[in-house]
């Protein structure tokens, strides 16, 4: 009991823990429809995209979640609006705009004079180093996304799963399209202080892809993607203080090992699933 | 059956993830001390110090002995720029009674870091102890590496004491008593290494800086810096600086590049061969290395040894 009670003492890991609820709730509900829409490049994308923002939030002295934020909504409309207008196929486009924005971080990066803040803790983020204002920043933009999913659960719903009938029963499908855009750059933002840069996708797309192992029904599928991104998370960041590791890639390594052991052990994919399946079929 | 068993490996599931984490909370991790073997271990009721570096946490070890436990945040041979905390490091803050940073500009990461994790005791910044004009600055920033002229190092000492008095004030004659003999042992080391390159020729002494760290050294034991590599860790040159750098160093004559050790050569090695000048690039300056590295005293030693070979 003391293994889990002993880090509550310190208030970083507090903090940490709530960051990591946090994170682990929204990745997972917004990376449920990135992962069933086939969005998780524009994940990887957006969050490479957000390093020119943490430069010019450097530069200008403004909140890092300000930079970031602003470069990784910029980005992921970019990205929708390239490839709606033009016959770029979406990998493509997602490639071209994304890598031209992280250079645009490393060729910024490399013109500031004089002794700079560290590359590394742009890309790495630490979830360990999470201060109380950033903490509420985190909590109300989190806050933001879960309910403008909630409001919207039927559009976003019928628009990811069936856009034509959507469209032809009057939705707004292309605007919808956008929002869901936005939605996912901001879960990026959310989670780049936990995790950082190179890990953040894992934060968004592991989680839901592990339940889409274990269930096919979409609320079901959401709920066990919320509960593996939050318990992955709880439990990588206990395990990095048991182990005294970093913290994000324990709690990507954990979730990792999470989609593993539902891929060996799945009902649909999985080996003893397979088996009991054969063993049912006569 | 798809309606049954998600829940059944749900289930199957958190079992396995409760079982990683008992064999996870198997193997709690020991902190590695990245200090000198020669200190003193603590007594029962030292006071937990933080230093930024491993070069200030042997500065405090020597002056706080026995009544001092020091962890320094980035480990022996990391690199500030590139540093990531792990837990452990932040159970060190938020338990120390005093937490030692160069400031400058060296540290600021982590000084930030330490004021978000918060700590027990205050922080006190060495370089920015140090008189204006004893600081030499780049285009307006001040450069933070004082600690390599020796006699800085030994206006940090006394910073030191005094902080350390102010954590221990009953022990305030062990303490004066400890910076008083390190403080000797520094006032030779500062005389050694004047001597040592006092015997290098005039004509020998432009040299070349992978990362702008040694303008103090150079100013106090009389050699010129030339030029610098990179302007920063993490920024490579462009080609054009790579070009400039070049002419730069056929003008003056200049003798040898010097890297260190935290940071790869290859770039330095490149400018080296087209240049035709030699390259030593095991030198020590933000972070101690092995023995006999492994101290302040050690390093000054290791890298005045090497510094006068290359020059000679």
């Amino acid at each position: 009991m003391e293994l889990l009670t002993d880090p509550l003492t310190h208030a970083f890991f507090v903090r940490a823990l709530a960051a990591a609820v946090l994170v682990g709730t929204v990745c997972a509900v917004v990376g449920t429809y990135v992962v069933l829409k086939g969005l998780a490049f524009i994940g990887e994308a957006v969050s490479h995209a957000a390093f020119p923002g943490l430069v010019a939030a450097f530069v200008f002295k403004v909140p890092f979640l300000l930079g970031a934020g602003v470069a990784a909504v910029g980005t992921a409309l970019g990205i929708g609006l390239v490839i709606r207008r033009t016959r770029i196929r979406a990998d493509t486009a997602i490639g071209v705009i994304f890598v031209g924005m992280f250079a645009l971080g490393l060729f910024w990066y490399s013109a500031i004079k004089g002794f700079v803040a560290d590359l590394f803790s742009f890309l790495f983020g630490n979830i360990l180093a999470i201060s109380t204002g950033d903490l509420i920043s985190l909590v109300a933009l989190g806050v933001v996304i879960l309910a403008v999913v909630l409001v919207l659960w039927k559009e976003l719903l019928y628009a990811t799963f069936d856009p034509l009938a959507a469209a032809a029963s009057g939705l707004p499908v292309g605007l919808l399209e956008y929002l869901f855009l936005v939605l996912v750059a901001l879960t990026i933002v959310v989670s780049l202080q936990a995790v950082g840069i190179i890990l953040v996708v894992a934060m968004l797309i592991t989680p839901a892809a592990t339940a889409q192992l274990l269930s096919i029904h979409f609320n079901r599928l959401m709920l066990l993607a919320v509960a593996i991104g939050v318990g992955g998370s709880i439990l990588g960041l206990y395990a990095s203080y048991w182990l005294n590791v970093a913290s994000g890639a324990t709690i990507v390594l954990v979730e990792t090992g999470a989609f593993g052991l539902a891929l060996g052990l799945g009902p649909r994919t999985g080996l003893l699933g397979r088996r009991r399946r054969e063993a049912a079929a006569p | 059956m798809t309606a049954r068993s998600p829940r059944r490996a749900g289930v199957r599931l958190s079992a396995s993830l409760a079982a990683l984490s008992i064999a996870l909370a198997g193997c709690v991790a020991t902190e590695a001390s990245a200090l000198a073997p020669d200190l003193p271990s603590p007594e029962p009721g030292a006071i937990r110090v933080v230093a930024t570096t491993t070069v200030l946490a042997d500065l405090v070890a020597r002056v706080g002995g026995s009544l001092v436990r020091v962890t320094s945040l980035v480990p022996k041979g990391g690199e500030i720029h590139t540093f990531d905390p792990r837990p452990s490091t932040l159970i060190a803050i938020s338990e120390a009674s005093l937490i030692v940073a160069n400031g400058l500009g060296l540290d600021e990461p982590l000084t930030d870091l330490v004021a978000t994790v918060g700590s027990r005791g205050p922080v006190i910044q060495l370089g920015e102890g140090l008189a204006r004009t004893a600081l030499i600055a780049d285009e307006g920033q001040p450069n933070p590496h004082a600690w390599l002229n020796v006699a800085y190092a030994r206006l940090y000492v006394a910073a030191i004491a005094s902080a350390l008095k102010s954590a221990l004030p009953t022990r305030a004659a062990v303490i004066d008593a400890q910076a008083a003999a390190y403080d000797a042992r520094l006032a030779e080391l500062d005389a050694w290494t004047r001597a040592r390159l006092a015997a290098v020729p005039a004509a020998n002494r432009k040299v070349i800086v992978l990362h702008d760290a040694f303008p103090y050294f150079a100013n106090a034991y009389g050699l010129e810096v030339i030029g610098s590599v990179i302007s920063s860790p993490g920024q490579d040159p462009s080609a054009g600086e790579i070009t400039a750098l070049l002419a730069a160093i056929k003008a003056s004559g200049a003798r040898a590049i010097f890297s260190e050790a935290q940071f790869s050569d290859k770039l330095a090695g490149a400018i080296a061969a087209e240049a035709g000048v030699v390259v030593e690039s095991n030198l020590y300056d933000d972070t101690l290395g092995d023995a006999p590295a492994d101290s302040f005293e050690g390093l000054i030693r290791w890298d005045v040894d090497r510094i006068v070979a290359a020059l000679q």
